[in-house]
């Protein structure tokens, strides 16, 4: 019961007291807005909890994947800013953004985990997880040592394997600490909401720096060496141990032992408070900007002054997290460069100011300015090219 | 796939970062986590090739 304020069409405003310290709002006696101890609610006692960039998680719907949508490889290959792992398993794994989502939410994407052919290897494992850098974390409002200030974790998933699964949130910073959550699978190939709320610790340290802050695993399935039952992590924070990242599971077992076992997410949301408020959408231009931080592509193009030098330069589109990793074209001879609707191929790449081949880069720093130096090529030839950048956690 | 590593030097010689496995330019930065991969690479004993 709640104390109840009820403007009907008879009385005007009808006040109904009673002592259990809740309020709820109602128009011709249908509650519509409550008020209690865990804060402003909707009537289904969702948080209405608003502010912009309330979710700590980035690509929480999945839309932005600016490497692919699908892949066999285990790490960051499709959907940005999500990780997927598949050790003792190699080439089982398909990871992928699908066009599937739970109807009537605004969501379209997902991000999909498929095991392809089954292990038994006592190390094996599947995962998803998406690395927070530490000064998001700590500038969030979350008072993280403290037992009464709460992270509540929402996200939709979907598996042809029913069961109780773990979500597993692990800080980076001093000890290690990790807490478990379970969750249950109730209904094959269905989209369900699960809602996680976990509280801070006095143990927890997490750093004002852009490393790593906070790990969350939405996703963790693994066999005997990589599960521990004991495990004291279980819904209260205890120190991390590689040996035990979830409790053994069942659930784990059956997935991992079916071939075509898929599961998928959507609507990933982190948020500090008791409670899921609505996912927070953001624009797809917003949405990259935030993945771009930890990856993108770098577009160039020059003219060559003479046949053996071209040198361009530019800053990156977003400054990103740390001075970050290059991917190059082979340094064996395969790449290539456009030039006039001409294709040169290019015979050695090097990179950092280093003259040992065809294109030159260096970097400075993670705000750029980067800069790609080539030799061997025609003079007064435009050339363009693309590379990009990752400064994942 | 065991990763490969080769030392990549400035016009001076001194080191800069590292490549890996022919597709990676990994720069000498300890906040990034490809280098943190390679120092712990390196930390099991393992060798890089040298630069040219």
């Amino acid at each position: 019961m709640a104390t109840t304020i009820n403007a009907n069409n008879t009385d005007g405003v009808v006040i109904t007291p009673d002592t259990s310290g809740e309020l709820e709002l109602q128009a011709n006696g249908v509650t519509k807005a409550k008020v209690t101890a865990n804060g402003l609610q909707d009537a289904n006692g969702a948080s209405l909890r608003g502010g912009m960039y309330r979710n700590l998680i980035i690509n929480g719907d999945m839309q932005i994947a600016q490497r692919g949508t699908s892949s066999t490889s285990s790490g960051y290959y499709t959907v940005d800013r999500w990780w997927a792992g598949d050790a003792s398993a190699s080439n089982t794994l398909v990871q992928s953004q699908e066009a599937d989502a739970p109807s009537n939410q605004g969501l379209y994407y997902s991000y999909k985990t498929l095991l392809t052919s089954t292990s038994t290897a006592t190390g094996a494992r599947l995962e998803s997880v998406q690395r927070l850098e530490a000064q998001f974390i700590k500038h969030s409002g979350w008072n993280y040592t403290s037992s009464s200030s709460y992270l509540t974790l929402s996200f939709w998933v979907k598996s042809n394997v029913t069961g109780t699964y773990y979500a597993l949130i692990r800080t980076e910073d001093g000890t290690t600490k990790s807490i478990n959550k379970s969750y249950t699978i109730d209904a094959a190939n269905t989209w369900e909401q699960k809602i996680i709320t976990i509280s801070g610790d006095s143990s927890l340290q997490i750093d004002n720096d852009n490393g790593r802050g906070l790990s969350v695993w939405i996703f963790y399935i693994g066999n005997t060496d990589v599960t521990d039952n004991s495990l004291s992590n279980l819904d209260a924070w205890g120190t991390f141990s590689s040996s035990g990242y979830t409790p053994d599971s069942s659930t784990a077992s059956t997935f991992l032992n079916t071939s075509s076992a898929y599961i998928s997410y959507t609507g990933v949301q982190l948020e500090v408070g008791e409670g899921a408020s609505d996912f927070e959408h953001l624009p797809y231009d917003v949405q990259l900007q935030r993945c771009q931080r930890y990856y993108q592509y770098v577009s160039f193009s020059g003219t060559a002054a003479n046949t053996g030098e071209m040198a361009v330069a530019g800053p990156f589109r977003t400054e990103m997290r740390t001075t970050p990793t290059l991917s190059i074209y082979s340094t064996s001879g395969t790449g290539t460069m456009t030039s006039e609707f001409t294709t040169h191929t290019l015979t050695r790449i090097g990179v950092g100011q280093v003259t040992v081949g065809n294109l030159t880069t260096f970097f400075l720093g993670s705000r750029g300015l980067y800069n790609i130096y080539c030799t061997g090529l025609a003079t007064g030839g435009v050339y363009v090219g693309t590379s990009y950048v990752s400064a994942e956690l | 796939m065991d990763n490969i590593y080769k030392k990549v030097n400035n016009p001076n010689g001194e080191f800069i970062g590292v490549i890996k496995n022919n597709a990676w330019f990994i720069p000498i930065a300890n906040d990034n986590t490809d280098y943190q991969e390679y120092l712990e690479w390196l930390s099991e004993g393992n060798t890089p090739e040298e630069a040219e």
